[in-house]
């Protein structure tokens, strides 16, 4: 069994080849440049209940839809492309235990994610020229949480559900968004408000009412976020452990 | 590995053994109570289309999980166990592959997943696909799958199933699509390999490419195991059921007088002036005496045949499905 270490790495580069290939991958690249272009104009004007135009635009348009939306696209593939493809039977039949393929090729989603959303947030911070370099790795850090929660929460539901994206996006558009967005401590149940909150890029709860004015500690935003990427993923090898995948019994 | 298995192993000299193995799929039974063993060498799996014979070729694989039963390759559960994984290759039935990968790449990463170093991952893909007679020299090797015929893509599949070099290989239908040099190249490469030791299971429902490279078989029929062994030994099993031979004479009706009287004659049927057939479970019996009995009736013996030589007729017999 010594050259089992090996595998994982391989199949993690293998995920990432393959994403290339993927159209989503071009469209998320394309997010990625209207996030840009978003921010050629942010820098023009005044930031509304945030400390800085950059900490608007990090906070509404990569924490708030590029991270989610890149994590929905990329975590609900994880499995499911090798199963519509069928090739997922190629990979259960290496002599690898099922939990670390997952755990491979969820980290590679990760990275892809991950490289999406600093690609964004740095050339933010080029373009507007007025970004606040010195607190990036926190915000990259942040990102890095938020990328590995999202994706794990989508990866759970790749594995779990027949129709991930649908419900995915149900998810983002009905919990994710406007909760993160309701006044009181209801918010600090969504990824997105805890990411906000440890990148140091929420909005600023005094410009919006008393109602707003809870603030939750950053070492609870770091739990929250973390226990959400540790359920999520627990569930997904639970199920990913238990579930036979075959082209035509895939359900 | 669970102490049933283990104890199965330890008494078996198979690669794979099934014990009571049933499958289902919701309410449809795919496999139905199967026990059998299979040893090295070159095996066919027959049957017809639906009979159930993928389903068993990914239990044998581990994709797919007993309903009941216990499934052992190797000495380990063919499900939950990992290192054996290592021994077998796979090729499957229809065409899965990463598509945007040459068939060069592909045979390398299948090959390298096995735990092979990326430069002895490509030796052997090289090696394995020169084996299949994959046109590397032509610059296939360096074009996308998604390019390929039918007779390459199935080419790409059995050698990514050979490369790391398992000591159990099972092909589901390797032989759909491939043109007909490909075929006998796949069927001599698989006969290679079980005279090597290698256990190679071939499923196939094209009978006579299976017959000509092995004399062994399972078969299976709507899930059911309906016959296992040598030829000679699954034509021992269907002595109970009376043979069909056609026979040509000069007068048909006169020869017919004659045969229905004999004790080997389970049926006979004259289907025109000239022919016959008769049932018969004694077939050696009849072959003898029907130059002797024309010669009695009288009748010039034209010609006599049958159409139960072959195992598609054994098949046939077996399930029942004349």
């Amino acid at each position: 069994m010594s050259a089992l270490p090996k595998l994982e790495p391989l199949l993690l580069t293998l995920f990432w080849r393959r994403s290339v290939w993927k159209p989503r991958s071009l469209l998320l690249l394309l997010l990625v440049g209207v996030d840009v272009l978003g921010a050629v104009f942010s820098g023009q004007v005044a930031p509304f209940g945030y400390r800085s135009a950059y900490d608007q635009l990090a906070a509404d348009a990569v924490f708030g839809f590029l991270l989610p939306f890149s994590a929905l696209q990329v975590g609900t593939a994880v499995v499911r492309d090798e199963v519509e493809s069928g090739t997922i039977g190629y990979l259960l039949m290496r002599p690898l235990t099922r939990g670390s393929i997952l755990l491979s090729r969820f980290l590679g989603g990760v990275g892809v994610v991950m490289g999406l959303t600093t690609l964004a947030l740095v050339l933010n911070a080029l373009v507007m020229g007025q970004a606040p370099i010195g607190e990036l790795p926190r915000v990259l850090a942040a990102a890095l949480l938020g990328a590995a929660a999202y994706t794990a929460v989508f990866c759970a539901l790749g594995v779990v559900l027949k129709r991930p994206f649908v419900v995915g996006v149900l998810f983002l558009l009905f919990f994710e968004l406007p909760v993160s967005r309701l006044p009181m401590v209801a918010r600090a149940i969504t990824i997105r408000s805890n990411v906000e909150n440890l990148a140091g890029v929420a909005p600023e709860t005094k410009t919006l009412g008393i109602l707003m004015d809870v603030q939750v500690a950053p070492m609870t935003s770091f739990l929250v976020v973390t226990g959400v990427l540790a359920v999520a993923m627990a569930l997904a090898v639970a199920v990913f452990e238990r579930k036979e995948y075959t082209p035509d019994a895939s359900a | 590995m669970s102490t049933v298995s283990s104890s199965a192993a330890a008494v078996s000299t198979g690669t794979v053994t099934l014990q009571d193995v049933s499958r289902w799929y919701g309410h449809v039974i795919a496999l139905n109570n199967v026990s059998l063993e299979i040893k090295p060498g070159l095996i066919g799996l027959l049957g017809p289309n639906g009979a159930g014979k993928t389903t068993l070729l990914r239990l044998i694989t581990g994709q797919l999980r007993p309903t009941t039963g216990q499934v052992t390759v190797l000495g380990e559960s063919a499900y939950d166990g990992i290192a054996y994984r290592r021994q077998v290759g796979y090729c499957p039935e229809h065409d899965y592959f990463y598509d945007e990968m040459t068939g060069f790449d592909f045979v390398t990463t299948m090959t390298a997943l096995h735990g092979f170093s990326k430069s002895e991952a490509r030796e052997r893909a090289q090696a394995a696909l020169e084996e299949v007679r994959f046109p590397l020299a032509e610059g296939s090797g360096t074009k996308p799958i998604s390019t390929y015929s039918k007779g390459m893509r199935q080419k790409v599949k059995v050698a990514q199933a050979l490369a790391h070099d398992p000591k159990l290989i099972v092909l589901d239908e390797p032989l759909n699509g491939a043109d007909p040099l490909s075929r006998h190249h796949i069927m001599e490469l698989c006969k290679r390999l079980g005279q090597r030791g290698y256990t190679v299971v071939i499923s196939s429902h094209v009978l006579h490419e299976v017959e000509a490279v092995t004399r062994e078989f399972i078969l299976i029929d709507k899930g059911r195991l309906v016959a296992e062994g040598t030829v000679s030994a699954i034509r021992d099993l269907i002595d109970r059921h009376p043979h069909r031979i056609d026979v040509v004479a000069s007068d048909a009706r006169a020869l017919g007088s004659v045969l229905v009287r004999q004790a080997f004659t389970a049926s006979l049927h004259v289907t025109s002036e000239r022919q016959l057939t008769v049932e018969t479970p004694r077939p050696d019996q009849c072959y003898q005496g029907l130059p002797k009995l024309a010669a009695e009736a009288g009748v010039r013996l034209l010609g006599v045949s049958s159409a139960d030589n072959s195992l598609e007729a054994v098949f046939r017999y077996l399930t029942g499905s004349r």
